[in-house]
């Protein structure tokens, strides 16, 4: 066990080790500096940012300076907003963003796992047969379409809920919404598949063999077991919806950490793409490990010992 | 000894009673597009689909507009028979755009998969053949970047590529093969072992000949199946660009941009957002039940 973590964070740290050098050298070798703008800076000035944010020493003098600051957790300061750092952007949004995402991966699972569950109990009867409807739409329209749509219609025609900015449940509804229901189509369709495999497993037939209620061959026999694949795709899910974030908090003007990740896109604040990748990276990679780490507690035929050691 | 007989005729005659019953002989592809055609869905959906390409290639030379041409009279007009789908803010033909959006984002979900594909099967393709050590130092590389998000990877490439197709191509191809090279490697290992690649080894065919006349083959059911599935995938990534501002270069406009630009006009003009929107789900819905359905038909564990 303890192996096998340690060998994932090792992983996982090489491959945060790999985005970080990636991302540097390719914002530092691209054309035109982060000063580049449709007015010309005099050069005097030019040459005073370039000295001020140490654009000047070589490469590898600037490499290193910036791995110093990540050891210090220093993801630098931002070229577009004088008086602002990485650091500082990010603790502003993080705390709106993961609300928002804590929350979007709740109403997944919660709605996800009872209309899979539904979908396989009525296999091939109207109610399967709606859900599956919903879950290929869910699946196929993206999660900006679906939030223009919420705000059409809830926001503008029906008045229900405010369109946009951050505040309290009323202007959650929407982009929880909208950022949930492609993560949930998925963990349906998962959901419905494991569930008819389960039910079809000899385990079921004993169990009602045995006389056992049908409530308790579904709670305690059936639904665990079918739900071990859907934690493997917890991470890819969380993944999604992270990325998801950067649209849908753009478009409800959410100030939000997907937002500024986008605006410093369209800013090419360097420093700042750079810090918000790493950051992101982190933490996908983190949750990926947390959901390995977890899964083979939860399914004990699956254990962490390579052929060799068993 | 003697009167112990084998009597051969029952057995002779249960033989042609099991010919009567035997079904018409079939290839795989037959069977499979018989398969197919009793799909009500996906059958529709390819029809969609065949629809949408044709439109997009042919569409664009009977219109009287073209994507960039602006009438400076005619700005923000709502759907009518002159303009189907109206016209934007610089007084431009929506419905035009959205064919020329068509061919854009098509070519982009047909090319980016095709990119993905070549680079999946020749490396996945490689690593299943040699086996053993290769194998593994190659499926560790694919592991490694596996860790990275790939949105954010291309999110990144194309901030350090100018935006334009060619540069979309390049990024969205080089960083989504990795499932496709896993996929095409695990069918390699299992097909491998089965009997006619022994057969083709004792006739002499080298490895070269093996993978590509014997094992690819093999797997082509798969691979199609993946390659239809990953089409919507690449268009849906193509478009979530574009709506952050990487996509491709103005005046040409994917179904992303067209989306974008309707969203900034949409408390005042939501049909600028509804006919690109519509264009986009039609199709990532079409792709999606036909890869569905693809996978039913053509998946050996369905066939009974």
């Amino acid at each position: 066990m303890l192996e096998f973590v340690v060998k994932r964070i090792l992983n996982g740290l090489m491959v945060l080790w790999l985005i970080i050098t990636l991302t540097f050298m390719l914002l530092r070798l691209m054309p035109g500096g982060p000063f580049t703008m449709d007015r010309k800076l005099p050069p005097a000035i030019l040459k005073n940012l370039e000295t001020k944010y140490k654009l000047n020493d070589p490469l590898i003098v600037q490499y290193c300076d910036y791995f110093k600051g990540l050891f210090r957790g220093d993801l630098g300061p931002s070229f577009k907003y004088e008086d602002r750092t990485v650091n500082s952007i990010i603790a502003d949004g993080a705390p709106v963003s993961f609300q928002l995402g804590i929350k979007s991966v709740l109403l997944s699972l919660l709605l996800g796992i009872p209309a899979g569950v539904i979908s396989a109990l009525k296999h091939g009867k109207w109610q399967d047969r709606i859900l599956s409807l919903v879950t290929v739409a869910g699946i196929a329209i993206p999660g900006f379409i679906v939030a223009s749509l919420l705000m059409i219609v809830l926001a503008l025609k029906l008045n229900l809920l405010p369109t946009a900015m951050w505040g309290g449940w009323k202007y959650q509804v929407m982009p929880i919404l909208a950022l949930s229901l492609g993560p949930m189509a998925v963990i349906t369709r998962l959901t419905r598949t494991s569930m008819l495999d389960v039910l079809g497993q000899d385990y079921i037939k004993l169990a009602y063999a045995k006389g056992l209620s049908d409530y308790t061959v579904l709670w305690k026999h059936a639904l665990p077991n079918s739900l071990i694949p859907v934690v493997t795709i917890t991470g890819p899910l969380i993944a999604g919806i992270v990325t998801g974030s950067f649209v849908i908090e753009s478009i409800f003007a959410i100030p939000g950490v997907g937002k500024a990740f986008v605006t410093s896109i369209y800013n090419r604040d360097y420093t700042l793409i750079l810090g918000m990748t790493i950051f992101y990276s982190a933490l996908l990679i983190f949750l990926n490990i947390v959901v390995d780490i977890i899964y083979p507690l939860l399914d004990p035929r699956i254990t962490m010992l390579t052929k060799k050691e068993a | 000894m003697e009167n112990v007989s084998f009597d051969t005729s029952p057995v002779v005659q249960d033989i042609s009673a099991f010919e009567d019953m035997k079904t018409p002989s079939m290839s795989y592809w037959q069977d499979a597009w018989r398969r197919l055609k009793q799909n009500k869905y996906a059958l529709l959906s390819l029809g969609i689909i065949v629809g949408i390409i044709l439109a997009a290639i042919i569409g664009p030379f009977f219109s009287a507009y073209s994507y960039s041409w602006q009438e400076l009279d005619s700005i923000n007009h709502s759907p009518s028979w002159e303009h189907w789908f109206g016209t934007d803010a610089l007084g431009r033909d929506l419905f035009i755009r959205v064919l020329y959006g068509a061919r854009i984002s098509l070519s982009i979900g047909v090319v980016v998969s095709l990119i993905n594909l070549g680079i999946g099967v020749i490396y996945g393709g490689m690593s299943g053949l040699l086996g053993g050590k290769v194998d593994r130092l190659m499926m560790n590389f694919v592991d490694i970047l596996y860790g990275i998000p790939s949105v954010i990877y291309v999110i990144l490439l194309m901030v350090f590529l100018k935006p334009g197709l060619l540069n979309i191509f390049l990024a969205m191809g080089i960083a989504g093969w990795l499932g496709m090279a896993r996929m095409v490697r695990g069918q390699i290992l299992s097909l491998k072992e089965q009997e006619f690649v022994l057969a083709a080894h004792t006739i002499g065919a080298n490895r070269k000949r093996i993978l590509w006349q014997h094992l690819l083959p093999n797997a082509m059911g798969i691979i199609v199946i993946n390659l239809t599935l990953a089409i919507p995938r690449a268009i849906f990534l193509e478009a979530f660009l574009s709506y952050i501002g990487l996509g491709v270069a103005a005046p040409m406009a994917s179904w992303g941009v067209l989306a974008n630009e309707g969203v900034s006009v949409l408390r005042v003009y939501p049909y600028q957002l509804f006919f690109p929107s519509l264009a986009i789900c039609l199709t990532l819905l079409a792709f999606n039940y036909l890869g569905d359905g693809l996978r039913d038909a053509l998946d050996p564990k369905m066939r009974l």
